[in-house]
């Protein structure tokens, strides 16, 4: 390179220090974190070697069903390859700490393997000294000096295999043997180790080692889980299994021959003591014998007096039915008297009624006959006076009808004369002369007058007669008819009178008869009563002869009774004899039985006696290596995935960025070209720049990454792994040249490429511009309908981002990237956190439980419940059977805790069992038994399935499983007692009381767990809100790891949204210079420029939330350990949290933008094309 | 009356690190309006510092710059943007047509921020592209962009057309077809044009000619009877 060229490129990076810093950044994130993360696999397992190394962590473990010899030891030893050999005594034993019982893990101290590594005070150096386990000082407060009693957790003696009880603390420390904090499980007690503790071997009185470890020097250089180590460490493996088939024929001989000898002596004991059984028994017997006789005599007797009495009883009977009837005979009649009485007094008032009602109707009749004799008077009286003026009124009409007689004759005879004047008359008229003045004719006519007058007086009297006369007739008629009348009425009233008479005559006839018939009445009763009277003598005597009877039986049934008891009691005595009898036989048969079937065992299993047999472990069988392993194994996974994302998108955002750095320098290179620099020169200064770039931040990287990165990582997981106490983390020099290879190769790549176009033109093409890109029409302006319903700006907006391509995807993968990450971040805080609110808020309910010991006194025990139901903060309480186990399936064994409830129905008061996805609730029943989620996977197991449960080693039970729970803590297996019965042949017994409390706060919490520990049955109480505690802290580490996402992904997204914003403006200045000198102002020049990048943040937002929904979910499965399930879900508010903080770094980027925008020189963008 | 555009000692001077250039320096010179302008100069005489400053792209060190009674000189940034959408046409040398955008479309660009437009179609038609508007500046020839340039300056209806070498990138043929467009333009709707060049055959058609030379205008011809610019040669 030229001077002026040296001059240029130095001058290029100053001028675009932008560009070549986001390079070196960009490639730097991206380095750091793939060499970083990958980087801590290895160094995981280099820093868990180092721990091994230091301790001369033993590579071989032997164990044998029989136990292990100080020849099998010596044997070893000579083996080539072993470097040291030791043998190891060890047991579990209890101790009480506090109210507490717990497990420990007793062994003899190590010499030269598995060294303890010691935190306080210094190693046992005599009988009765102990190293005590840090671990335990996490649950207890024991220190130096402290002593610890231990006690045997089955039923042979402690003495048997430990010398001594009480041990004095002198050493406090970590074995490497426990990485973690898990020391396993045992038969004793609650299951759970706590820590171990070792002793002098002096200590132990086994005569058989229980293990013997193996160290391999040889192997010391190697990685634990290298395969140069497993292929070195399986031929030494191989060289001990060699031996171990004749060391176990030894083993075998030994054990044979002290059996023989045994069985021997228990024979000829068993001998003896059958024969001394046997006279025993026979003596005895024979007593039983004369009892039996005896009380058959007894018998007897006791039958025959029971059939006199019975008979006594019959005849008895008999004669109280007799008197019975007869009582019943004379209360009838009774009845019949006193009904005859009563009738005799009701005809007696009747009678006396009839005859007051006669007097009265008599009385009645003389009044009214004095009345009608009266009456008749009066008639007749009137009848007279009516009769006299009948007679005077004939006599009226006689004198009135001769009166008329009288006067018609004179009226007859005037006629006449008054004929003859008329004669006189005519006469006179005829001869004319005037009659008046005729005197004869004058006084005739005269006298006639006056007679006539006379008569008319008469005539007028007469009449006046007759009407009197009819008026008097009319009167006499009237009394005529009412005369009749009463007559009439008084015949009728006679006649009434009459029959009244001949009525009371005939009641007087009917009275005297009444009374007759009540005389005979009267005389009736008095002869009942007399028969009554008789019969009532008659029934008392038959009562009094009827008690006298009764008497005399319950005297007889008396001494019957008597006579009973005493051969009953003979009966008894003799039963329990017999009982006794009977008894001292089983139980001789049955020790006979015992000790032969004791013999014929011992016989048999020497018979059967195998061979012992050896297992030659090696360092994949130590559970928290084996752990530990598997979590080297998930970050490597990570690492192989995670880090990819940011490599990816590092390389190509350096590529884009020198391509179109190379670009925009066409003018240049033409110019260069032109001068005659040849093409390798004038591409060495984009290839430097980019190398330079690119390398140092590879660099940067690698450095900072490599050990940042696996620090943060294995000081996360020392959380775990408490005795991780070396921490290893060198360049991975792998990694570190790998990264930077490929980072340097693909930005120096790029730029190569991007030169060969350029510099292959020729120079002339060069200087003139290059063609812009053409417009194009996209698929959418085919869809006419929908393209003219947008307008002008979405128009423009969707063209140019279809028209920019590696734009489009280059934003919407690094805006994508960031928000998987953030995704990620907020994911696993929400992952984490439903391990607490799902596991102690929505499935446990109960707030506390409490260990109940088994075999607690029956009044101790009482007194506790009784405790439980009055306290004050207790609301409710739930027992079960818990233990752990462990489950086996599919070749896989994993820890997990039993728990039988007693009471099904409130079971889900205190556990709620739910399928996690389906919401659907569980029940306990008899067909299988319920376990987690977590635990399934682990076992690869599915509902319906059957697994093994182990209690120990030895006893292995076939369980199905019904359903599988959400669960999040620790593995579980919940089942009904039937399905326990069923299982193990025994009741599950109360162990564990859970609790519900009324207030469940820590203090009250802590509160009740000491009144509860104050009872000698309660071995221990604990707290859900302490174990939410604890898991809270282990996960709060686990924060880190999202900080460390959340930063991760806005520094990404920044870097790649500046990036290529970066190079959208410069790619399209031209085109922006044209709009604002059209007289766009700022802002709308800036939102025709941002409508694409909003567009695109948007697009890359809802990649990034599916990319981001997959990555959470590996990455969630991948970093769980065993006892803990993490949530498998991102909470709405965090894909919320992820879309606000992606919107703000694009919205940061897009500000900064803002003013790269307003400095675009219109001018000199529009003179000409570069 | 004044003058519709009237410059009056203006001067421009650029400052690059120690040097001052002085692009323009003290020019006066006023065009009337609906009149068709040639400014013609060799290179580097100040014609485009000129169209700048005109145009409301650049600022005039001094002097003031007065388009329809307004000092354009005096405006700010903001001003300045309003002066440009509102009353300036541009017709560029390398045209400048947005490459993602048909021919309608691009004249639509413009319009979209100016209140008082002509329609665009329409505008196209005139200067003779009816049937092309659907297509993309790559699908056009160089005179046919220009023609799209010119619409969307016409399309804007400003006060002002501002012509910049229209005819640098074209050839003969059609230099010439475009200059009669700008011209026809300046006659049928009384815009005022001014076109900057180097080439000083274009001078007979214009109704003024502004010589410019180091700056300053070295002389100012009117012709009373313009060319038709079918007449002129080159």
């Amino acid at each position: 390179m030229k001077q002026a060229q040296r001059k240029d490129f130095f001058m290029e990076i100053r001028r675009s220090l932008n560009r070549y810093f986001s390079i070196l950044f960009i490639v730097a994130l991206g380095v750091a974190f793939f060499s970083g993360v990958r980087a801590t696999e290895p160094d995981m397992r280099l820093s868990v070697d180092a721990v091994a190394d230091e301790s001369n962590f033993m590579d071989f473990r032997i164990l044998s069903t029989m136990g292990l010899t100080e020849g099998d030891l010596e044997q070893i030893r000579r083996i080539p390859g072993v470097t040291a050999a030791e043998g190891e005594y060890s047991m579990d034993a209890l101790c009480h700490y506090g109210e507490k019982e717990l497990v420990l893990h007793v062994s003899s101290m190590p010499q030269n393997i598995n060294m303890v590594n010691i935190k306080e005070g210094r190693l046992p150096e005599k009988q009765g000294e102990c190293f005590l386990d840090e671990q335990l000082l996490v649950s207890t407060d024991y220190g130096l000096g402290d002593q610890i009693t231990l006690y045997s957790g089955t039923d042979e003696p402690l003495s048997d295999t430990l010398g001594t009880e009480t041990y004095t603390i002198v050493g406090i420390g970590t074995s490497p043997y426990y990485l973690n904090f898990d020391r396993g499980n045992s038969s004793i007690g609650n299951g759970d180790i706590k820590g171990f503790l070792m002793v002098p071997e002096e200590d132990f009185s086994l005569d058989v080692y229980t293990q013997i470890y193996a160290a391999a020097d040889g192997l010391d250089g190697f990685v634990t889980a290298g395969g140069r180590y497993q292929a070195e460490a399986e031929k030494i493996a191989d060289a001990i299994e060699d031996i171990a088939g004749e060391r176990c024929w030894v083993r075998l001989a030994e054990i044979r021959g002290d059996a023989q000898e045994e069985i021997g002596e228990a024979e000829q004991k068993l001998q003896e003591k059958e024969e001394e059984a046997e006279q025993k028994l026979r003596d005895a017997w024979l007593k039983i014998e004369d009892g039996e006789n005896e009380l058959e005599v007894g018998r007897d007797e006791i039958a025959e007096n029971e059939q006199k009495l019975r008979d006594a009883e019959d005849t008895l009977f008999e004669k109280e039915q007799k008197l019975a009837d007869g009582k019943a005979q004379l209360e009838l009649n009774e009845q019949k008297a006193a009904d005859a009485k009563e009738l005799l007094a009701e005809k007696q008032e009747e009678l006396q009624n009839s005859r007051e009602k006669l007097e009265t109707a008599r009385e009645e009749l003389e009044e009214g006959k004095s009345l009608a004799g009266e009456g008749r008077a009066q008639l007749e009286a009137a009848r007279e006076e009516l009769t006299a003026k009948g007679e005077d009124l004939t006599a009226g009409w006689e004198e009135y009808k001769s009166g008329l007689a009288d006067a018609e004759s004179s009226q007859a005879a005037l006629d006449i004369q008054r004929g003859k004047l008329e004669e006189l008359r005519a006469g006179l008229e005829a001869a004319g002369l005037n009659p008046e003045k005729n005197e004869e004719y004058f006084l005739g006519k005269q006298a006639l007058d006056a007679n006539q007058a006379k008569l008319d007086g008469v005539f007028q009297y007469l009449d006046g007669v007759k009407g009197e006369l009819t008026g008097l007739q009319a009167q006499y008629d009237q009394g005529m008819a009412a005369l009749e009348k009463k007559e009439t009425e008084m015949s009728e009233q006679e006649s009434a009178l009459t029959a009244a008479e001949a009525e009371i005559q005939n009641g007087e006839v009917q009275i005297q008869d009444g009374e007759a018939a009540l005389l005979e009445l009267q005389n009736g009763i008095r002869d009942g009563e007399q028969g009554l009277s008789d019969g009532r003598q008659e029934i008392a005597d038959g009562e009094t002869a009827l008690e006298e009877g009764r008497q005399e039986i319950a005297d007889g049934k008396q001494q019957l009774e008597e006579a009973k008891e005493k051969l009953s009691e003979g009966e008894t005595e003799l039963q329990e004899a017999k009982a006794e009898y009977e008894d001292a036989r089983d139980e001789a048969d049955e020790k006979i039985a015992e000790a032969r079937s004791e013999i014929e065992e011992a016989k048999e299993a020497l018979e059967d006696l195998e061979e012992p047999e050896w297992y030659v472990l090696d360092r994949k069988s130590v559970q928290s290596y084996v752990e530990f392993d598997n979590d080297t194994k998930r970050i490597g996974a990570i690492g192989k995935v995670f880090p990819v994302i940011f490599f990816l998108v590092a390389a190509l955002v350096s590529l884009t960025t020198m391509t179109r750095m190379v670009e925009e320098k066409r003018t240049e290179i033409g110019t260069m070209k032109a001068l005659g620099y040849s093409t390798l020169s004038i591409a060495s200064k984009y290839i430097l720049y980019a190398l330079s770039a690119s390398l140092l931040g590879s660099i940067a990287g690698f450095l900072i990454g490599e050990k940042l990165l696996p620090w943060v990582i294995i000081t996360t997981y020392k959380i775990l792994y408490g005795n991780l106490s070396i921490i290893r983390i060198p360049y991975n020099w792998g990694y570190a040249f790998g990264a930077t290879a490929i980072a340097v190769v693909c930005t120096t790549g790029a730029t190569l490429a991007a030169c060969c176009k350029e510099t292959l033109a020729q120079p002339s093409q060069l200087m003139r511009p290059v063609a812009p890109m053409k417009g194009k029409k996209i698929l959418l302006e085919r869809i006419r309908p929908m393209w003219r319903l947008m307008n002008f700006s979405q128009k423009s907006t969707l063209r140019n981002l279809f028209r920019y391509k590696k734009r489009l995807l280059m934003t919407v993968f690094g805006i994508g990237a960031c928000m998987a990450l953030l995704i990620v971040g907020f994911g696993l805080r929400d992952s984490i956190y439903t391990v607490s609110d799902g596991q102690y808020g929505e499935l446990w309910l109960y707030d506390a439980s409490a260990s109940i010991a088994t075999d607690g006194g029956r009044e101790e025990k009482e007194a506790f419940y009784e405790e439980m139901d009055g306290d004050e903060n207790i609301s409710e309480y739930l027992g079960a059977y818990t233990a752990s186990m462990d489950g086996e399936a599919n070749g896989v064994t994993k820890a997990v805790n039993l728990v039988v409830p007693e009471d099904l129905e409130r079971f889900p008061d205190f556990f709620v069992l739910r399928g996690r996805l389906s919401g659907e609730e569980y029940t306990l029943d008899e067909e299988g038994a319920v376990i987690n989620e977590k635990l399934a996977k682990l076992l690869d197991i599915r509902e319906g399935d059957s697994f093994y449960l182990k209690e120990s080693d030895t006893s292995r039970v076939p369980v199905k499983i019904s359903h599988i729970t959400e669960n999040y803590v620790y593995n579980y297996i919940y089942m009904s007692p039937s399905l326990y019965q069923q299982l193990y042949g025994r009741e599950a017994e109360c162990n564990t009381e859970y609790l519900k409390l009324k207030d469940a706060q820590e203090e009250k919490g802590r509160e009740l767990s000491k009144r509860l520990l104050e009872h000698d049955v309660v071995s221990g109480v604990v707290l859900v809100s302490d174990m939410n505690k604890t898991i809270m802290d282990m996960l709060g580490s686990l924060d880190t790891v999202v900080w460390v996402l959340i930063i991760s992904a806005g520094l990404l997204a920044f870097v790649v949204l500046y990036n290529l914003n970066n190079i959208n403006i410069t790619e399209r200045r031209r085109e922006l210079a044209t709009i604002k000198l059209l007289g766009f102002y700022d802002l709308e020049l800036a939102s025709y420029v941002y409508r694409e990048n909003v567009l695109l943040t948007f697009i890359g937002i809802a990649a990034g939330i599916f990319m981001g929904n997959i990555l959470h979910r590996f990455v969630i499965e991948t970093v769980e350990v065993d006892l803990i399930m993490f949530g498998r879900v991102v909470h709405p508010l965090s894909y919320l949290w992820g879309i606000v903080l992606t919107l703000l770094f694009a919205f940061l980027v897009n500000a900064a933008m803002f003013y790269k925008l307003r400095k675009i020189d219109m001018v000199e963008s529009l003179k000409s094309v570069e | 009356m004044a003058s519709f555009v009237e410059l009056v000692h203006v001067k421009k001077t650029y400052r690059m690190g120690e040097v001052v250039i002085k692009a323009v320096d003290d020019m006066s010179f006023s065009i009337e309006r609906g009149e068709f302008v040639v400014v013609v100069g060799p290179s580097g005489a100040g014609k485009t510092t000129v169209l700048n400053i005109l145009g409301g792209m650049d600022k005039a060190s001094e002097g003031q710059v007065l388009v329809d009674g307004t000092d354009v000189a005096a405006f700010d940034n903001k001003k300045m943007t309003r002066f440009r959408r509102e009353d300036i046409g541009f017709v560029f040398q390398f045209y400048n047509l947005v490459q993602n955008l048909t021919a309608l479309e691009n004249v639509e660009l413009a319009l979209q921020i100016c209140k008082d437009h002509l329609d665009a179609e329409e505008i196209l038609k005139e200067v003779g592209l009816g049937e092309r508007m659907d297509n993309f500046p790559s699908q056009l020839s160089g005179g046919e962009q220009q023609r799209v340039s010119i619409a969307r300056a016409l399309a804007k209806n400003p006060k002002l057309l501002l012509c910049d070498e229209p005819t640098g990138a074209l050839d003969y043929q059609t230099g010439k077809s475009i200059l009669k467009l700008l011209q026809d333009t300046c006659r049928e709707r009384e815009m005022t044009v001014i076109v900057i060049t180097h080439n000083s055959a274009l001078t007979p058609m214009a109704d003024r000619v502004i010589k410019i030379k180091n700056g300053r205008v070295s002389r100012i011809t009117v012709n009373e009877n313009p060319t038709p610019v079918e007449d002129i040669e080159w």
